[in-house]
């Protein structure tokens, strides 16, 4: 179908509630330590600064880049995961 | 500090640092700028500012950043343009350059072909010096009709011999127009064959054309040059026939030797020979020879037109006739480049005049009337009228002869019979009674024939005689001579019924007369040999226009076919439709009767306006159905007290399609509870609320609730503890709560129920406080009975799964 991948679907299947920020699509095991050392140990953490930012992709990617490190498709996948999630409960 | 920083960057970490110094470095910078002062700033830039945070500082201040640097350069980039447009930018240039260079090609072109010329020139001037006498007798001669001959044969063969060859030496000059161009500018390389001198010969010949011989050198090139652009044509062909005109001259060019002596003296001879030019020098036109005179002009204009046609023939200077001449050699390509149909005609044509003989070769001055008006632009149009022409001379005179034909008809055996009688001097003035009486009899035969009198042909006796001037003994000797001539045509009659008179009769028998032969007048003759060509050509058409009209008729014939037949299948396919509409709403509905009359499908889908146009097709579609579809069957069936003629769907469709609202059934999960991490290993309550089980606006059915009480038992079957379920049916999302005996079994309905799609909905689930589900739902504290389904036949659930259309699987619940 889409070329999304499990994680993707997973996350965006349900209400992320408590769950990690390793859940996020595009977000692994060294991007998202890099993340909980920043302070975002949660999902929605990472949400609330992508809402912050408007759900504005160059801005999101470019946020994600500054702060951890991640690439265009590390960022690519996460944001695209976020605005899904965004569409489906929000 | 610096220089501990450098060593540090030294290091390795050079991206990393680098980043860091630019950060603070823009922070330090940007430090004064404030938030407000930051979102203005990106505002103006046309940014949509979201709000600026710790976090999101950086990104804005970068943001600005790229921002700044990108005006910039589009304010450089703009100055640049400016600079670039004063200064005649590159591609002004080097437009104006090619511009340039094209001008100066051109002028190359003319003026490489005047020095051509002149350096041409000049050894034809020698060469023409060097000339014999025949020669300059040759240039002498007056242009006269009959040596107008002469310079089209030799032209001809010239061009004829030419007709094989297309390749030229290698142009070194810089007019690259054509082939021919080219050529002419390499005289020496003339030496392919004389053929070839000769159209070049010619063609100065022709190009020239009232020029005196002192001109003759220029004009000679020019006409040369022409020529030769066009003998690439393989126009070389059209000349061919003018062989047999002049014997004389032909020797005198019949060149072996290529040379541009040849040339010059060929081209002296012709040009002397050209008449005048001097209508046709100004207006040649390529393939559109406008003759001002007949039809025969046409025809010599057309012959030659194409050798021709390149001749620029104008007094002015070379450097006009060149242009004309490059533009002609141009067509001239094209022309040669298309199947070149018209030389097929004209070379036809010619063949035709020249064994005619009927004119004599005024053609090369005739020919010379093209305009060089004509552009290369117009070259299409000329290609075209080129093509029209020939054929329409054609067709006049074949028209032309077949007149001539059958006027020649009516009279030849006229002429024969008189010419026959003045051949016998025996008795002239037998004769001269027979002819008299002939003539008298022919004008009245004549008479009837042309006037359409209804006066008779047969004269009697004495009208004739009458008429006929004779001595009464010479009378009977012409009888007698008719008599014995029977191939004159001329009858004698015993009496008025027609009866001839039998060679044994007497001639004195003779009572009535009568020629076979009328004699026609001119004009009669020439009206009926009109009409008889007329009614001939007018059959031919009206034969053509019928096969066309018939071949018009089949075309929309089977277009009409075609689209009866796309109308049918679409109103198959509408039939169709409504039928299966027709046959789930009665499925849902069991007031509904499953088969559907034809005529009400047939009102249904088609609007009352298009009955009767469609009336057809409709009959068409019902055929088709009753033959070639498998799921409809014809019944007759009493409606409303009629007998109506209906359909009735017989393929049973599978519920589990999607708009068929599959009802409420159990499609799957949509992950994986198990293993999820959000699961709770320990349910902290009994109580469960499930969301998005139902949406009560479009519940239609009684007791949907209990289908929903249903599907969750069957969903949970194996879990023996629920105690109550309870459906909030004024729920918009869909809540239903549970309440299970032991948290374990909550757990496992959790587990069950969590992420599982229902009637297309996904199902969450929740743990509640015992407490709040007791708050809610008082009377349900004291249950203890589990529940158990309705009924014993699964509603909600199958033992195949479904096949799931959404975007999770439900078998590969794999945890990334």
């Amino acid at each position: 179908m889409s070329s999304t991948s499990q994680k993707h679907k997973e996350f965006v299947g349900e209400p992320m509630g408590e769950k990690g920020v390793r859940e996020i699509a595009g977000i692994g095991e060294v991007l998202g330590k890099r993340l909980t050392d920043k302070g975002y140990d949660k999902a929605y953490v990472v949400l609330g600064q992508f809402l912050i930012l408007k759900k504005n992709e160059e801005l999101f990617l470019d946020w994600m880049k500054e702060e951890v490190g991640a690439n265009k498709k590390q960022g690519g996948d996460a944001y695209s995961c976020l605005k899904q999630w965004c569409e489906a409960f929000l | 500090m610096y220089l501990s920083d450098r060593r540090r960057l030294d290091c390795g970490f050079n991206k990393l640092k680098i980043d860091l110094l630019h950060l603070t470095w823009d922070n330090m910078k940007e430090n004064a700028l404030t938030d407000a002062d930051l979102r203005r700033e990106l505002k103006m830039l046309g940014q949509n500012v979201g709000p600026i945070t710790s976090s999101t500082r950086a990104i804005y201040l970068k943001k600005l950043a790229k921002l700044k640097e990108q005006s910039k350069e589009r304010d450089k980039t703009m100055s640049a343009n400016n600079d670039f447009q004063r200064n005649g930018n590159r591609s002004g240039n080097s437009s104006s350059n090619s511009h340039s260079m094209k001008q100066t090609t051109v002028t190359r072109h003319t003026f490489g072909f005047s020095s051509d010329e002149s350096d041409n020139n000049d050894d034809l001037m020698k060469l023409k010096r060097t000339s014999s006498r025949g020669r300059g007798k040759q240039v002498k001669q007056k242009p006269t009709t009959g040596t107008t001959e002469k310079p089209a044969h030799p032209r001809v063969r010239g061009l004829s011999g030419r007709s094989g060859q297309v390749k030229r030496t290698p142009n070194t000059s810089p007019l690259h127009i054509t082939n021919g161009y080219s050529d002419d500018s390499d005289e020496e390389k003339l030496s392919s064959s004389g053929s070839w001198i000769e159209v070049t010969s010619v063609d100065t010949s022709t190009g020239t054309s009232p020029h005196s011989a002192s001109k003759s050198g220029t004009q000679k090139m020019l006409s040369r040059r022409s020529l030769r652009k066009q003998s690439t044509c393989g126009n070389v062909s059209t000349a061919f026939n003018f062989s047999p005109g002049a014997p004389g001259q032909s020797s005198a060019f019949n060149f072996s030797t290529p040379g541009s002596m040849d040339n010059s003296t060929a081209a002296d001879a012709i040009f002397a020979n050209s008449p005048q030019n001097t209508t046709s020098s100004r207006n040649f036109m390529l393939g559109h020879g406008e003759p001002a005179n007949g039809g025969s002009e046409i025809l010599r204009r057309r012959v030659l037109k194409r050798p021709f046609t390149q001749a620029t023939i104008s007094d002015e200077e070379t450097m006009a006739d060149e242009h004309i001449l490059q533009n002609n050699a141009e067509i001239k390509t094209e022309q040669c480049r298309q199947p070149s149909k018209g030389n097929i005609f004209v070379r036809f044509f010619s063949y035709i005049r020249s064994t005619r003989q009927a004119e004599n070769f005024q053609v090369p001055d005739s020919n010379n009337s093209f305009a060089p008006s004509e552009q290369p632009t117009s070259s299409s149009w000329s290609l075209h009228c080129s093509m029209l022409l020939p054929i329409c001379t054609i067709i006049f005179f074949i028209v032309l002869g077949l007149l001539y034909v059958t006027m020649r008809s009516d009279d030849a055996m006229a002429r024969r019979a008189l010419e026959y009688t003045t051949e016998e001097r025996e008795a002239n003035k037998t004769m001269f009674v027979v002819n008299s009486i002939y003539e008298v009899l022919a004008k009245a035969a004549g008479d009837r024939v042309c006037n359409y009198t209804n006066a008779p042909s047969i004269l009697s006796v004495d009208e004739v005689k009458l008429s006929v001037k004779h001595d009464e003994g010479y009378w009977q000797k012409a009888l007698k001579m008719i008599h014995e001539h029977p191939e004159w045509k001329l009858l004698l009659y015993k009496n008025e019924d027609g009866m001839l008179v039998e060679k044994d009769d007497g001639l004195y028998n003779v009572q009535y007369m009568e020629s076979e032969q009328p004699m026609l007048p001119t004009l009669c003759r020439f009206y009926r040999a009109v009409e008889k060509v007329i009614f001939r050509v007018g059959i031919i058409l009206s034969g053509g226009l019928c096969v066309w009209l018939l071949i018009l008729c089949r075309q929309y014939q089977t277009r009409k076919q075609e689209e009866e037949k796309q109308m049918m299948y679409t109103l198959v396919e509408k039939i169709l439709d409504v039928l299966k509409n027709h046959y789930e709403s009665s499925r849902n509905d069991d007031e509904i009767e499953p088969y559907l009359p034809i005529i009400h499908a047939r009102d249904t889908i088609i609007p009352p306006q298009e009955r009767s146009k469609k009336a057809r097709a409709w009959e068409k579609a019902v055929q088709f159905l009753s033959a070639s579809e498998s799921r409809i069957r014809v019944e007759t069936q009493r409606m409303a007290g009629e007998d109506f003629r209906v359909w009735r769907w017989i393929q049973v469709i599978s519920p589990d399609r999607r708009h068929q609202a599959p009802g409420r059934v159990w499609q799957g999960e949509a992950f994986d509870t198990s293993r999820s991490i959000n699961t709770v290993t320990v349910s902290p309550t009994p109580c469960l609320k499930i969301r998005n089980m139902f949406d009560p606006e479009s519940e239609k059915d009684e007791d949907w609730h209990i289908q929903v009480q249903d599907s969750i038992l069957e969903k949970c079957a194996d879990n023996n503890e629920i105690l109550s379920i309870v459906v909030e049916k004024s729920s918009k999302e869909g809540v239903v709560y549970v309440k299970c005996g032991s948290c374990a079994a909550a757990g496992c309905a959790f587990r069950a129920l969590h992420g599982s799609w229902f009637d297309g909905r996904l199902v969450t689930v929740k743990f509640i406080k015992l407490q709040r589900y007791h708050t809610r739902y008082p009377d349900t504290v004291n249950c203890t009975t589990p529940m158990k389904p309705s009924s014993k036949k699964p509603v909600s659930t199958f033992s195949p799964p479904p096949p799931v259309p959404a975007a999770f699987t439900t078998s590969t619940p794999l945890r990334s």
